[in-house]
């Protein structure tokens, strides 16, 4: 089933858990290419887990991590860093770091040791400040900006690693809405401007059902549903992933769904 | 950033001018700054030379050297641990280079510093990594749990840091008082009897490894974004950690073997530097080997002659300013 779509990352067999708490038992799964793919679910279904595991953040027990066809394993860490940037959850700043140096340490993997930045890199790292709206911040500290343009800043700096992939952990946590908002559509535009396939964690469902091309439903450690989100956005499929009896519409437009209202379902099963 | 690093960087070379010539003048022996320039010329009186080019020079050189070594080791830890309390004198690493070399004074000869032979002077520094890496290992080892917990460290290495001391106050114990004094002396880190000898001892170490982690100082800059973002980026985040680690133990015991345990400087020097001119290392551990060089020279002036005849240990004229600025660390990261 992984040639049915065309994928850039795909993972086989994976067995992923810490010591002896097995957290993925058994997963097989593809990332749609040059699509917006969120992953969802209640919390500790594994969705950071699997993230981290694509992102090599941690080494899985059993199976594989394909990156456009390739075994991450048997890349050089730099050769992955030029394919997938990697956002964390709230990432820390090293006190008094200026935003585009920031950025230009997204530059890492394509640097010698010796060498600054060369012409091409200081062209990647102004287009990345640009299309993120904070060239104009370039000479603040990072820790002085907001909550929102931080984000931002570390989302120049994932793109200023030119990658097809980005991979970001839940990158709207601790935003208001409508910055929450404004992180989705700067990533939903990269997404059509540069075809970069980008995967996420997100907490807000109606937020996920409205960017995303592509949801994965995950529920201790399995993916329960995956597909587009007007097919898998159901009331049994919402009540099997996070135990709700949903109210759901489309929105006006009539291509996404909507949960306008919920309550807790009563457990018949554990 | 570019203008302010160049301007930071050519006042604390003049500030630390100044401290050379404070270092040249001051002593029993005063001698003013135009003897001095004479004595460069070579105009000087037989004393006057003496004085300078065989104690006054020699023991600055050395000094600048540790302010170099232990400051690099300061910028290497606060990375790697990611803590900014992180230190080779706090965390047990320039400890357990003393405890070797109080085992190889209290058991290689009664006599230390210049009457020490030259096998056991090259010994020294040898010696004094062994014991600065076993207690790095121990550190380490202790804080490891899936990765290094940057608090723990601290705590471990604070708790590592007196069982070592204990260890040498037991030596201590032991010995006749000659040796004694002079140890303890040298414990609470000395520059007394500093030589020539001494100087070309840590200055091959010094630019060789200063040089290493400048060479390397991108992924000291990507290390400090965390683990996560760090392997995001392509770096082998656990091996070097454990390189740089490595480095940092061959600084602290290089300074260590020279002028014993020498607290805080390693603290001071980084982080006013960072102040300054930022995080990026590039820039950072120049200008922050410039500020400990500055302070210890002072700091050693100062203990010369605050109470002459008597020296006090420059370790403890530094911990001074040390102590307070540590405990107004530990009450900002509180927050």
């Amino acid at each position: 089933m992984d040639n049915r779509i065309e994928s850039n990352i795909s993972v086989s067999d994976l067995q992923v858990g810490y010591d002896d708490t097995i957290i993925i038992e058994q997963m097989n799964l593809s990332i749609p290419k040059g699509k917006i793919t969120m992953i969802i679910g209640s919390n500790g279904c594994g969705k950071s887990t699997l993230l981290k595991t694509l992102a090599r953040i941690i080494t899985p027990k059993k199976g594989e991590v394909m990156i456009n066809g390739m075994n991450i394993k048997k890349q050089a860490p730099k050769e992955v860093a030029k394919k997938m940037a990697v956002l964390p959850q709230s990432p820390q700043v090293p006190a008094g770091l200026l935003v585009k140096e920031l950025v230009s340490y997204g530059r890492f993997p394509y640097q010698s040791p010796m060498g600054g930045l060369k012409e091409h890199d200081i062209e990647v790292v102004n287009w990345a400040m640009k299309s993120t709206g904070i060239y104009e911040f370039a000479n603040r500290p990072v820790d002085s900006l907001s909550g929102g343009q931080r984000q931002r800043a570390w989302i120049a700096m994932a793109l200023a690693q030119e990658t097809d992939i980005l991979v970001l952990d839940e990158p709207t946590t601790y935003l208001d809405m409508s910055h929450q908002l404004e992180i989705l559509m700067l990533l939903k535009k990269l997404n059509e401007e540069q075809k970069t396939t980008i995967v996420m964690v997100l907490h807000e469902l109606n937020n996920a059902t409205k960017f995303a091309n592509h949801l994965i439903g995950m529920r201790k450690g399995n993916v329960v549903f995956e597909g587009c989100p007007k097919d898998v956005i159901t009331k049994d499929n919402l009540r099997t992933l996070y135990g709700i009896e949903a109210k759901l519409q489309l929105d006006e437009s009539g291509s996404y769904p909507i949960c306008v209202d919920f309550e807790i379902a009563e457990k018949k099963d554990a | 950033m570019k203008k302010r690093t160049t301007i930071t960087v050519i006042i604390t070379l003049l500030l630390l001018l100044g401290a050379f010539l404070f270092g040249l003048t001051m002593g029993t022996y005063k001698i003013s700054i135009s003897d001095i320039i004479n004595a460069f010329m070579g105009n000087g009186t037989k004393m006057q030379n003496m004085v300078l080019f065989s104690i006054r020079l020699p023991r600055i050189a050395v000094a600048v050297a540790i302010g170099v070594c232990l400051s690099t080791a300061g910028c290497i830890l606060q990375s790697v641990t990611r803590n900014e309390l992180a230190e080779s004198g706090i965390i047990g690493i320039n400890a357990g280079a003393s405890l070797a070399v109080v085992l190889l004074v209290s058991y290689g000869g009664a006599d230390y510093y210049s009457s020490l032979g030259n096998t056991t002077l090259y010994l020294m520094p040898i010696l004094s990594f062994v014991g600065a890496l076993i207690s790095a290992v121990l550190v380490y080892a202790l804080s490891y749990r899936k990765g290094v917990s940057p608090v723990r460290l601290i705590l471990v290495g604070i708790g590592i840091n007196a069982g070592i001391n204990a260890f040498i106050t037991l030596y201590h114990m032991n010995m006749d008082s000659g040796s004694y004094n002079r140890i303890l002396t040298w414990t609470n880190g000395s520059l007394w009897g500093s030589s020539w000898k001494f100087f070309y001892l840590i200055l091959p170490i010094t630019i060789a490894f200063v040089g290493i982690t400048m060479f390397r100082s991108k992924k000291l800059d990507v290390l400090d974004l965390g683990d996560e973002l760090a392997t995001g980026l392509g770096l082998k985040v656990e091996k070097e950690r454990r390189i740089f680690l490595f480095i940092a133990v061959v600084l602290s015991a290089a300074a260590t073997a020279v002028a014993g345990n020498i607290s805080f400087l390693g603290l001071l020097g980084p982080h006013i530097a960072k102040k300054l001119v930022g995080p990026v290392h590039a820039r950072q551990i120049p200008v922050a080997a410039i500020i400990s060089s500055i302070i210890i020279v002072v700091a050693d002036t100062i203990s010369k002659n605050a109470f002459s005849p008597l020296e006090i240990p420059v370790g403890i004229t530094i911990s001074i300013v040390g102590v307070p600025y540590f405990i107004y660390l530990m009450m900002k990261e509180k927050k």
